[in-house]
C-alpha cells in the first residue's frame, strides 16, 4: 500500500521545489520506473539495412562475420525537450474557498513535479505562460540552475483574467523547436475550438502533446442553495440561477465537454488525462505516468 | 383553559406582518464565484417567478412569537387553579318577576350545577338567597362571603331589568369575589303593573337619552290618557326639573309638534320632553332627557314615574302591562368585569376571576423570550 499525499498536505508546503521533490519521492515510493526516461547512447538492436540508412551506423563486424548488412540502432542520445504550458486564466483559481487546492495551485504543483522529475533525469524543461497579460517564457533547458529558475517562474504565476490558448499553444510549439513533449495544463474552458486546432497543429508538427485537464469536483456539479447569482470568474458577469432546476442539465453539459476533449485528443493522437483536484496529487500523477509508460 | 382577555386574540391578525415581510423582502441571491458560465447557456437559468417566503424556519419562528405574545396578552387561566372543592359561593336569586315554580327550577338548576362549570363536586360553603330586591341583599351577601375562605363567588340569577340593578352595585364589590351574572333564560314578556315596580327603560348609552316607555294595553282609554296627562303635568310642576340648570339641553331638532316640553333648564332650554305616540295596539309615553340615567334629572323622573297611577290606571285596568326591557348581555359582562379594587380584567362571558387565580400568561411570556432567542440565532445563521 503506497502512502498518498493529500492535497492539503502538499498545499501546506510553501517551497515549490520542496513540494515537487515530495511529490516525486511519492511517485518513486511506488517503485515504478519513470516514463520520462531519455534515450541514452546505448546500443539497442540491429535491423536489416535499408537503402538510405546512414552508413556510419552499419555494423561492419557483423557484415564481416555473416556477410549480411545490419544497421545498428541506439537509444536516443539527446535529452528530451519538455515544454510546460500553464493556463493562468481566472477560472483556474476555482475553488477559491475551502480546504482543498485550487485548480491553479494544483497545476503549478503538477508542473513543478514534472519539471523536477524530468530535470533529474537530465531532460530539458521549459515553461510558457502568461500572467497579467505578460508572457512568461523559459526555453527548454537542462540543469539545476535552470530548474530552479523554472520553479521560481512557476511560483510567480498568478491566475487572472483570460488567456488565449490558441496563441499560447502555437507559440509553445514554435519555441519548442525540435520534436518534444508538450504538456498543456488547463481546464480548457476558453476557446474550445481554437484550443483543439492549436493542439492538432502542434501534434502535426511532430510534438508529443498531452492535455492535462484540471477540474475540481465542486465545478462539475452546480452548488446547492436554491437561487444563486453565479459570477463568472473571468468576465465578472453575474447570472441568477435556480440551481435545483439547472443542476442536472449543467452536470450533463460538463460531462459532454469532458467527453469532447477526450475524443478530440484521441482523434489527434494526443494523450489526455483529467486530474481531479480533490484527489491526491502524487497518486494521480503516478497513475498517469504508469498509464503513459505502459501505453494503456 | 379559558382566557381573561379573549378579545386580545384579535391581535393574531399581526401574524400577517411577518408573512408580508417575508414575502416582500426577498433577498437578492448571493453572488457565488464560479469558474465559467459557458455550460449554463442551455439550461434554465431564471429562477421560478412564483413568490415564496424567503426563509421558512425564520418565518415560522416569528409567527410563533406573535401568537405566543397574543396568547399571553389574552391572559390564559388553567381551570385547575380554582379548586372546586374549596369554592365559597352565594347564589342570589331575583324572585321579583318569577313564580314559585320558576324559583324552584332555579334552585334545582343550582343544585345540579347548571349555573356554573363547577359541578356538584364542590364541598365549600354555599348559600342560596332568594330575594325580590337584589340590590338590597348584596351588602349582606358580600359580608358573608368575606367570612368564607377563598376562592369566593357570587352568582346573581335575575331578569336584570334596567331599573333593578346598576353597574355601581357591582363595581362596589370587593375585587377578590368572582361575579357571575346569570340572566333568566325565560323572561316574561310583560309584567303586571299592579303591585309591580314601575317600568323603566334606561336609555341606550351612558351619556345620552334616558327614555321611559310605558306600553299601555288595551287601546288607551280616557283614564289612561288622563294618567299620562297627569304624569306630564307632574313633570312640569316638578321644581327639581324646572330649575335644573345643570341639565343638558336637548337638540332643537327633537322638539316637534308631537313632543311636549316637560321641563326646562334655568336658561329656558328644554330639559325633559314627553310625547304620547299611539301605535297599533297601544299608546307609548316617551320621556326624554339628555342626561345620564343616574343623574339628578333621571332620579327625578324616576321618582315621578314611580308615583304609580293607582288612582287612575290601576283602578281601571287600562294600564295593565308593560314591556320590561332587560340589561343587555354586553352590559352585564361589563358589570361583572368592573371591579372596584385592583383591575384583574373582564371575565369570560359574565364572570370575573378572583385575584386568587392568577393567569398563566407568564409561561407564555417565557415562551416568547425563548422564541426570541431562537429567532436571533436563526437570523444570524442565515
Amino acid at each position: 500500500m503506497t502512502a498518498v499525499l493529500e492535497p492539503a498536505v502538499v498545499a501546506a508546503i510553501d517551497d515549490l521545489e520542496l513540494a515537487a521533490r515530495v511529490i516525486v519521492d511519492g511517485i518513486r515510493t511506488g517503485g515504478h520506473r519513470s516514463p520520462l526516461q531519455g534515450h541514452g547512447a546505448e546500443f539497442q538492436q540491429h535491423r536489416p539495412y535499408r537503402a538510405g540508412d546512414d552508413l556510419k551506423y552499419l555494423d561492419w563486424k557483423v557484415f564481416g562475420r555473416s556477410d549480411r548488412l545490419y544497421t545498428r540502432q541506439f537509444r536516443e542520445t539527446t535529452n528530451m525537450h519538455l515544454m510546460l504550458v500553464v493556463d493562468t486564466s481566472a477560472s483556474m483559481a476555482y475553488p477559491i474557498e475551502g480546504p482543498g487546492l485550487s485548480k491553479f495551485r494544483y497545476a503549478v504543483l503538477l508542473a513543478a513535479a514534472l519539471a523536477y522529475l524530468a530535470s533529474e533525469q537530465g531532460h530539458a524543461v521549459g515553461l510558457i505562460s502568461n500572467t497579467h497579460g505578460a508572457l512568461t517564457y523559459l526555453p527548454a533547458r537542462a540543469g539545476l540552475v535552470h530548474r530552479r529558475q523554472l520553479l521560481l517562474a512557476l511560483d510567480g504565476l498568478r491566475p487572472a483574467g483570460r488567456w488565449e490558448p490558441e496563441g499560447m499553444i502555437d507559440r509553445a510549439a514554435d519555441l519548442l523547436g525540435r520534436r518534444g513533449l508538450m504538456l498543456v495544463l488547463s481546464d480548457f474552458y476558453d476557446d474550445e475550438a481554437g484550443t483543439q486546432r492549436a493542439l492538432r497543429h502542434a501534434r502535426q508538427r511532430g510534438h508529443d502533446v498531452a492535455m492535462l485537464q484540471l477540474l475540481s469536483r465542486a465545478e462539475t456539479q452546480l452548488p446547492t442553495g436554491g437561487t444563486l447569482a453565479l459570477q463568472d470568474l473571468e468576465t465578472g458577469v453575474q447570472q441568477p440561477i435556480d440551481t435545483a432546476l439547472a443542476a442536472s442539465a449543467y452536470a450533463a453539459e460538463v460531462a459532454a465537454f469532458c467527453a469532447r476533449c477526450q475524443t478530440a485528443a484521441q482523434h489527434a493522437g494526443m494523450d489526455y488525462v483529467r486530474f481531479d483536484t480533490d484527489a491526491p496529487l502524487d497518486r494521480a500523477l503516478r497513475e498517469w505516468l504508469v498509464r503513459r509508460q505502459t501505453g494503456r | 383553559m379559558s382566557w381573561l382577555q379573549p378579545w386580545m386574540w384579535a391581535g393574531a391578525i399581526a401574524v400577517a406582518l411577518p408573512i408580508a415581510v417575508h414575502l416582500i423582502s426577498q433577498r437578492p441571491p448571493r453572488a457565488t464565484p464560479f469558474p465559467s458560465l459557458r455550460f449554463l447557456t442551455s439550461t434554465r437559468l431564471r429562477p421560478a417567478r412564483h413568490r415564496q417566503p424567503s426563509d421558512w424556519p425564520l418565518l415560522l419562528l416569528r409567527i410563533a412569537i406573535v401568537l405566543a405574545a397574543v396568547a399571553a396578552m389574552a391572559q390564559p387561566v388553567w381551570r385547575t387553579r380554582v379548586t372546586p372543592a374549596s369554592l365559597s359561593r352565594v347564589i342570589v336569586v331575583d324572585t321579583s318577576e318569577r313564580s314559585d315554580t320558576a324559583m324552584t327550577a332555579v334552585r334545582d338548576s343550582v343544585a345540579k350545577g347548571e349555573t356554573g362549570r363547577e359541578t356538584g363536586r364542590e364541598t365549600g360553603a354555599r348559600l342560596v338567597v332568594p330575594t325580590s330586591s337584589v340590590r338590597a341583599v348584596l351588602p349582606g351577601v358580600v359580608a358573608w362571603l368575606r367570612t368564607q375562605p377563598a376562592p369566593r363567588e357570587l352568582v346573581v340569577e335575575s331578569a336584570f331589568r334596567r331599573s333593578a340593578l346598576d353597574k355601581t352595585d357591582f363595581a362596589a364589590l370587593p375585587a377578590d369575589i368572582r361575579v357571575r351574572l346569570m340572566p333568566h333564560t325565560a323572561m316574561p314578556h310583560a309584567v303586571d303593573l299592579r303591585g309591580a315596580a314601575p317600568v323603566m327603560i334606561a336609555a341606550s348609552g351612558h351619556d345620552s337619552l334616558a327614555t321611559w316607555l310605558t306600553r299601555v294595553q288595551p287601546l288607551p282609554t280616557v283614564p289612561a290618557m288622563r294618567w299620562m296627562a297627569e304624569r306630564v303635568a307632574m313633570l312640569q310642576r316638578d321644581s327639581l326639573l324646572v330649575s335644573a340648570a345643570w341639565a343638558t339641553t336637548l337638540r332643537d331638532t327633537m322638539i316637534s309638534a308631537r313632543v311636549q316640553v316637560v321641563a326646562t333648564t334655568a336658561t329656558g332650554a328644554p330639559a325633559v320632553l314627553a310625547a304620547a305616540i299611539p301605535t297599533d295596539a297601544s299608546v307609548r309615553l316617551f320621556l326624554w332627557t339628555r342626561t345620564d340615567s343616574t343623574s339628578r334629572v333621571a332620579t327625578a323622573l324616576r321618582s315621578v314615574m314611580t308615583a304609580a297611577p293607582r288612582d287612575a290606571a290601576t283602578d281601571t285596568g287600562a294600564v295593565a302591562t308593560a314591556v320590561a326591557l332587560t340589561v343587555a348581555p354586553e352590559t352585564l359582562r361589563a358589570w361583572a368585569g368592573a371591579p372596584s379594587g385592583a383591575p384583574i380584567g373582564a371575565g369570560t362571558g359574565m364572570e370575573r376571576e378572583s385575584l386568587t387565580t392568577p393567569t398563566d400568561a407568564r409561561w407564555l411570556w417565557l415562551l416568547v423570550l425563548l422564541l426570541l432567542g431562537a429567532e436571533t440565532v436563526v437570523r444570524r445563521r442565515g
